[in-house]
C-alpha cells in the first residue's frame, strides 16, 4: 500500500512540473507584456529599465530556470500591477472561493445523491424519467446563462436576493445555486448508475430475504457501496467546479481568485495568472491523489491489485 | 440497458393495439416509437442545422447593420415590439433575429469542428499509444494526465488572453478540449482488438500495421468513438459560447450566440431578450445533442454506460 501511493506521489508531482511548465512557456512565449501596460511611444529606455527590473530580458529558458528555482524558494512572482506577490494576492481571495466551493459542493452531493437514489430506487416510472431529464437539462445549460436568469428572475423582477457582490450570506444563494444545479445534475446521473449496479447484487437480495426494513437495506446495504464509483467521479468533478466558478465569479462579481485570474489574465498580469494555475492544478491532481488513496481504503481490493501492478 | 428491453418487451406486447400510420412506422423502422424526446430533439437539431447552413437565405438583414434610430426595440411578442424586428434589436438597433442567424452559424461551425479536432486527434493518440505500448504509452498516458489536472476553461482562457485570437486559435483550442477522452477509450478498445482472433488473423496473413488499423480495428470502433463525439459535442459548443461568453472567444465583426449573450448581460434590465433568446436557443441545442447522445449510446454500445 506504501509502495502504492508512493508511486502515486510521484507521478503526481511529474504531471504538476509538466503543467507548470507548459503553461509557463506558451505564456512567456506569447509575446511582450509590455505593450498591454505601457502605451505606444513609451521611450525605449524606459521599457529597457522595466525589463531589467523584471528579469523578461533574458532568455525564455533563463527566465523558466529562475522560475522553478524561485518556486522552491517559496516565491511565487510579484504582479506586474500592483508590485505584491503573487502567493499574496490569490491566497487573500481564496476564502471567498472556498466559501462558494464548499456550499456548491455541499449542495450537489447532498441533491445529487439523494436525487440519484429516488431515480434507481423507482427505476422506470415518471419519477426516474424526470429526474434524469432534469439532470441533463441541468448540465445542458449554460451556467452563465442559467447566472443570468436566476438574476432576472430573482433580483431584478422580485427584487429578493442581491445581484452582485459578497457581503452577506444572501449574496451566496444565488452563485451556489447556479453552480450546484449543473453540478447536482451529474452527480445524480452517476448515483443512479451506480446504486443500479448495487441493487442488482446478491447482498441486496440477502438484505430482503433477511427481512431488514427499506430504509435499512437503503442506508446500510446500498449506499455505502454505491458511494465507491460515485466518489471517483466527485473527485473528477472538482476540476469542474474550479473552471466553472472562475465563470460564476466574473457573472456575479464575486470577489474570489476565479474573478482575480480573469482579470489577471486581462492585464497580462504573469504571475498571478501562473500562481492561480499552479494552485487549480495542484489542488486538482492533489484531490485525484487522495481520491485514488481513499478508493483504496473504501475497496479493499483495489489497493491489492495496485501493489501487485 | 435492461429499462431498454423492459420498454421493448412492453412495446412488442402492445403492438398489436396500436395502429401505427406512416410516421409510425417510420418512427419504429429507425427506432424512436415511445422515445418522443429524442425524436422532437432530433428535429430540433435538423432545424438547428437547417437554419446554420441556409439562415443566410432567410437573413433579414445584414448582422452588422445599425440603426440608431431604433436601439433595443422589443421583440414583437412583446408589448412595443413590431414585425419590423421580430426578435427585436440590441442596443446598437442591429437586428437580434438575424445576429442569431449568424451566431448560431459560427457556433455550429466551431462546435462540430472543435469536435472533429479532438476526436481525431485523440483516437489517433490512443491507437498510438495501444500500438506502441512501452514509454510511447506511458507518455501519452501521462499527457491524459495533464490534460485533466487542470480545468480546461482556464488554460482555455490564458491561451486566447496571452497568445492572442483569431477564429483559427480559437477552433484549435476548442477542439484540444476533450481529447483525452477519445484516447483513453480508443487505447484500451485498441488494445482489446488486439488480442481478438480477427487481428491475429489479419495480422498472420501479413497484413501491414496501417492497413489493419484502416480495415479492420477502426470500423470496429469507430461506433463508440461516434458515440463519444456526440457526447462531447454539447460540451465543446458550451465551450466556445462560454469563451466568447468572456468575451475571449469569438471577436466582432463576428459573432456567435455566446458572444450576443455576452453582450445582452449588459441590458439584462432594459432588454432581456437579447440575452434570453441565444441563450434558449444554445440550451435546447446542448440538451438536444445530449439527449440524442444518450439515446445513441444506450442503443449502439451499452458498454460505456
Amino acid at each position: 500500500m506504501t509502495r502504492y501511493i508512493l508511486i502515486k506521489i510521484l507521478r503526481s508531482t511529474f504531471t504538476l512540473w509538466i503543467v507548470v511548465s507548459a503553461v509557463f512557456l506558451i505564456l512567456r512565449a506569447s509575446g511582450d507584456p509590455l505593450y498591454s501596460i505601457f502605451s505606444l511611444g513609451t521611450p525605449e529606455s524606459t521599457l529597457d529599465v522595466f525589463r531589467a527590473k523584471w528579469g523578461i530580458d533574458k532568455s525564455i529558458f533563463e527566465q523558466y530556470v529562475i522560475y522553478l528555482s524561485d518556486i522552491t524558494k517559496g516565491d511565487f512572482g510579484t504582479s506586474f500591477f500592483d508590485g505584491q506577490p503573487a502567493w499574496d494576492l490569490v491566497v487573500e481571495r481564496l476564502p471567498k472561493t472556498l466559501l462558494l466551493g464548499g456550499t456548491t459542493f455541499v449542495i450537489s452531493v447532498v441533491a445529487g445523491v439523494t436525487l440519484g437514489a429516488i431515480a434507481a430506487l423507482k427505476r422506470g416510472t415518471f419519477w426516474d424519467r424526470g429526474i434524469m431529464t432534469a439532470a441533463v437539462a441541468s448540465f445542458s445549460m449554460p451556467s452563465y446563462f442559467l447566472a443570468l436568469l436566476l438574476i432576472l428572475l430573482f433580483s431584478l423582477k422580485l427584487r429578493w436576493l442581491p445581484t452582485s457582490g459578497a457581503s452577506t450570506w444572501q449574496h451566496l444563494i444565488l452563485p451556489a445555486t447556479t453552480l450546484g444545479l449543473t453540478l447536482s445534475g451529474s452527480i445524480a446521473r452517476f448515483v443512479r448508475s451506480a446504486m443500479l449496479e448495487v441493487l442488482r447484487q446478491s447482498y441486496m437480495r440477502t438484505a430482503r430475504a433477511k427481512g431488514a426494513p427499506k430504509w435499512r437495506q437503503i442506508v446500510w446495504h446500498a449506499l455505502p457501496n454505491a458511494a465507491i464509483p460515485t466518489v471517483t467521479v466527485i473527485g473528477f468533478q472538482l476540476g469542474w467546479l474550479i473552471g466553472g466558478s472562475v465563470v460564476i465569479e466574473t457573472v456575479f462579481a464575486w470577489p474570489g481568485a476565479g474573478r482575480l485570474f480573469i482579470t489577471a489574465i486581462g492585464l497580462r498580469d504573469f504571475a498571478v495568472v501562473q500562481m492561480f494555475i499552479l494552485m487549480v492544478a495542484s489542488t486538482v491532481i492533489i484531490a485525484n491523489l487522495l481520491v485514488d488513496i481513499l478508493y483504496g481504503l473504501l475497496d479493499p481490493r483495489i489497493s491489492v491489485i495496485g501493489v501487485k501492478k | 440497458m435492461s429499462t431498454q428491453q423492459t420498454n421493448t418487451a412492453a412495446q412488442s406486447q402492445d403492438e398489436p393495439r396500436i395502429r401505427r400510420g406512416r410516421t409510425g412506422a417510420l418512427l419504429a423502422r429507425w427506432g424512436l416509437s415511445g422515445e418522443w424526446l429524442v425524436t422532437a430533439a432530433l428535429i430540433y437539431i435538423g432545424f438547428i442545422l437547417f437554419v446554420a447552413v441556409f439562415g443566410f437565405l432567410f437573413q433579414p438583414y445584414p448582422h452588422t447593420q445599425m440603426d440608431l434610430f431604433n436601439q433595443l426595440q422589443p421583440p414583437v411578442f412583446m408589448q412595443g415590439g413590431s414585425w419590423e424586428h421580430i426578435f427585436g434589436t440590441d442596443e446598437l438597433g442591429r437586428d437580434v433575429l438575424s445576429r442569431l442567424i449568424r451566431g448560431l452559424r459560427l457556433s455550429v461551425l466551431i462546435g462540430v469542428i472543435g469536435t472533429v479536432i479532438g476526436a481525431v486527434l485523440g483516437s489517433f493518440l490512443g491507437i498510438v499509444a495501444a500500438h506502441f505500448r512501452g514509454w510511447v504509452e506511458e507518455v501519452l498516458m501521462m499527457l491524459v494526465d495533464v490534460q485533466v489536472s487542470l480545468p480546461f476553461i482556464i488554460f482555455a482562457l490564458a491561451v486566447l488572453a496571452f497568445v492572442g485570437n483569431s477564429l483559427t486559435i480559437l477552433i484549435i483550442v476548442v477542439g484540444i478540449d476533450g481529447w483525452e477522452r477519445y484516447a483513453r477509450l480508443a487505447r484500451s478498445m485498441v488494445l482489446t482488438a488486439n488480442q481478438q482472433d480477427y487481428v491475429l488473423a489479419v495480422r498472420s496473413l501479413g497484413l501491414g500495421n496501417f492497413r489493419i488499423y484502416q480495415r479492420h480495428v477502426l470500423p470496429n470502433i469507430m461506433g463508440t468513438l461516434i458515440v463519444q463525439a456526440t457526447i462531447n459535442l454539447p460540451g465543446v459548443i458550451l465551450l466556445e459560447s462560454t469563451l466568447s461568453f468572456l468575451g475571449l472567444g469569438v471577436q466582432p465583426p463576428m459573432t456567435s450566440l455566446g458572444q450576443i449573450l455576452g453582450v445582452g448581460r449588459d441590458y439584462l434590465i432594459l432588454a432581456p431578450w437579447i440575452a434570453v433568446l441565444p441563450g434558449m436557443v444554445i440550451f435546447f441545442l446542448t440538451l438536444s445533442i445530449a439527449t440524442v447522445g444518450d439515446w445513441l449510446r444506450d442503443r449502439l454500445d451499452p458498454t460505456l454506460k
